[in-house]
């Protein structure tokens, strides 16, 4: 189990240093991303409980606390959800944002959108 | 009850953004009635919210399971202070926002943040506000490049991606506390974590915890070190959007969040106000000495920004720093309230001052100080509200902005802190020199204001006029020391707590039901 949470902590950093080293657009967008999946495989695994059943209650739950004890917690899987939602309207705006500056520039490189002066396009 | 038409302050909005986004162009006129319907509807709630508070069960689910909208002293000045900025901001956009295409949509942007903005103020809910906040910071990325030139897009590609980074920071710290406690519930974390035995400092996943959420919040109250998105922002983005994200963005999603996680969920402690306070010194220091060096007029106005925030966050640091360490109650109560009271007054005085430099790149079609100073033909009331909003940035005394700072200042003193009273005093005199050197870039000469321009800033000018009133004793009570005396007590989440208390003891619950010390959020 602890694996995994090292796992986590990697995709992070990796996600971390993409976002400061990286120089291409499209490649800041995916490290972005990156940040955003480890985060929410991080609020998954908070739920997660090992050989865990489905928190539906059914029959086979004697009472509340039996069932609290055996299934797995759905309120992260809930906030997950959203939280997916959100990364993928953001990868999209930013995906939009870098394409408009693809079509000013003609160049996904930070250097050389950042470096130049701005070409007149009115 | 008064209390149960909360949920129409973000409602409202909301449905009125998703409306206004279906019409197609051609009904953009009723779309814009619409969006400034809406916002007076929202002003005229937030004026009605202004003297109640409690709290609100979306879906009648009792406390630490659902949801619940919570309005204390604190957040219903600041729903005051929103509902201002979106009715001036909207008004002012009627006739701005021509010069650039695709009004409507931009309409439907502005209801989505102003649903993020109220919604960030009354969630009780950390998880909750974390998406009113996202709601809020992504309609305003969009905003920032609405104009989708060159220095716009990457203005708001920077803003984007370090905001992103932020935000996902926030979110593990959230995860952190909901894998420790398992709520997310604001009142019920702070009971919990006011019976943290060790305390917070040596309790190192709360450590971990706490300061991704503080900095991820710093990052977008434009904190130093977190305020290189700023002024790129405010320099290229439509005025009416500088003076939404100056006014209502930077205050509640940056301060307000910030504030009633360290106040309320984490507790107010040391080593927390040291670390606002340290925040507060760079922000001031920083912030004041680089407007000395800027040229365009909006860099000015965001480093301002930097440091007037920066004022805030020291009466809150200062204020908790004395809780923390047994200091006079009273000095505590009223340096919050003095905090409170320049947030306010911050957004209106620094939105005006926005709107009204729009207003001559709007007409003129330049801000530039060269051809500004030489024109005669001024028009009489621009000028008189230029003349007000820059005294009260700049702190002369029958202002506002004056008040705020002399509160937060001689609070300062009166707790012993002198250190920070030099630090603030020096800020203060700087930020004054700004206006005084730059004061004919403060009176351009405008030949005639668009109608609803015209009506926005007078609009506005009226509400920093009377902003000062706000320190007529009885109503200085009534508004900054109640909002101060409720969030240092906590005094809405305390009584939800109290009442979910009695209700489990009503309940007659069967055994099996785990005491409030371990409560698992599952039905």
């Amino acid at each position: 189990m602890t694996g995994i949470y090292f796992l986590i902590l990697a995709l992070l950093l990796i996600g971390v240093f993409g976002v400061i080293t990286q120089k291409n657009l499209i490649k800041i967008i995916i490290s972005v991303s990156i940040i955003e999946a480890a985060v929410n495989l991080f609020l998954i695994f908070v739920g997660y409980r090992a050989g865990g059943e489905a928190p539906i209650i059914t029959e086979r739950f004697a009472d509340t606390a039996e069932f609290a004890r055996l299934s797995v917690d759905p309120f992260p899987q809930a906030m997950v959800l959203t939280s997916i939602v959100i990364s993928v309207s953001l990868t999209a705006l930013l995906i939009v944002i870098s394409l408009r500056l693809y079509h000013i520039y003609g160049t996904y490189d930070i250097n050389r959108i950042w470096g130049e002066a701005d070409p007149d396009n009115d | 009850m008064i209390k149960n038409l909360l949920p129409l302050m973000i409602v409202l909005p909301m449905g009125a953004g998703f409306i206004i986004a279906l019409l197609p162009e051609k009904f953009a006129y009723w779309a814009n009635r619409l969006a400034i319907a809406v916002t007076a509807l929202l002003l005229f709630g937030s004026g009605l919210f202004s003297t109640t508070g409690g709290y609100y069960e979306i879906g009648g689910w009792p406390m630490p399971v659902g949801i619940n909208l919570s309005l204390d002293g604190f957040n219903r000045v600041l729903l005051l202070m929103v509902g201002i900025i979106g009715f001036t901001v909207a008004i002012y956009a009627l006739n701005y926002m021509q010069l650039y295409t695709g009004s409507n949509r931009f309409f439907a942007l502005l209801m989505l943040m102003l649903a993020g903005l109220n919604g960030t103020l009354l969630s009780g809910d950390l998880f909750n506000r974390f998406v009113y906040v996202e709601i809020a910071v992504i309609s305003s990325y969009i905003l920032v490049g609405f104009g989708c030139q060159a220095p716009e897009l990457k203005a708001a590609f920077k803003y984007a991606v370090l905001g992103t980074v932020a935000s996902t920071f926030t979110l593990l710290g959230i995860a952190v506390i909901y894998s420790l406690y398992g709520t997310v519930n604001i009142a019920h974390l702070s009971v919990q974590l006011a019976a943290e035995p060790t305390g917070i400092l040596f309790n190192s996943p709360l450590l971990f915890a706490g300061l991704f959420m503080v900095l991820g919040f710093a990052y977008k109250a434009a904190l130093v070190p977190f305020h290189v998105w700023q002024p790129d922002v405010f320099e290229t983005a439509p005025a009416a959007v500088v003076g939404l994200i100056s006014g209502g963005l930077v205050g509640v999603v940056g301060i307000y969040a910030m504030i009633r996680t360290i106040f309320t969920v984490f507790g107010i402690t040391t080593w927390l106000g040291w670390m606002l306070l340290s925040l507060a010194v760079f922000s001031i220091l920083y912030g004041s000495f680089k407007v000395l060096e800027q040229e365009s007029l909006r860099r000015v106005y965001a480093y301002q920004t930097i440091s007037q925030l920066g004022f805030s966050v020291l009466g809150f640091g200062v204020g908790s720093l004395i809780i923390s360490q047994d200091g006079p109650y009273w000095v505590a109560v009223l340096i919050v309230a003095g905090a409170i009271f320049h947030l306010f007054n911050h957004a209106i005085f620094k939105t005006l001052l926005i709107l009204l430099e729009g207003t001559v790149e709007h007409s003129e079609g330049y801000t530039d100080a060269v051809n500004l100073s030489d024109k005669t033909n001024c028009d009489r009331n621009f000028s008189i509200a230029s003349f007000v909003a820059m005294a009260s940035a700049a702190g002369i005394p029958p202002f506002a902005g004056f008040f705020s700072k002399m509160i937060i200042l001689g609070s300062c003193v009166l707790a012993g802190y002198y250190l920070f009273a030099v630090v603030g005093v020096v800020g203060f005199i700087v930020s004054s020199v700004v206006y005084y050197r730059r004061r004919r870039r403060f009176f351009p000469g405008v030949e005639k204001i668009g109608g609803s321009m015209r009506f926005a800033v007078g609009f506005l000018t009226t509400v920093c006029l009377a902003s000062t009133l706000l320190v007529i004793p009885s109503v200085w009570q009534l508004f900054p020391e109640q909002a101060a005396e409720d969030i240092l007590t906590d005094q809405i989440y305390l009584e939800q707590i109290e009442e979910w208390r009695q209700k489990l003891l009503n309940m007659q619950l069967p055994s099996s039901v785990p005491d409030n010390s371990e409560v698992t959020p599952d039905d």
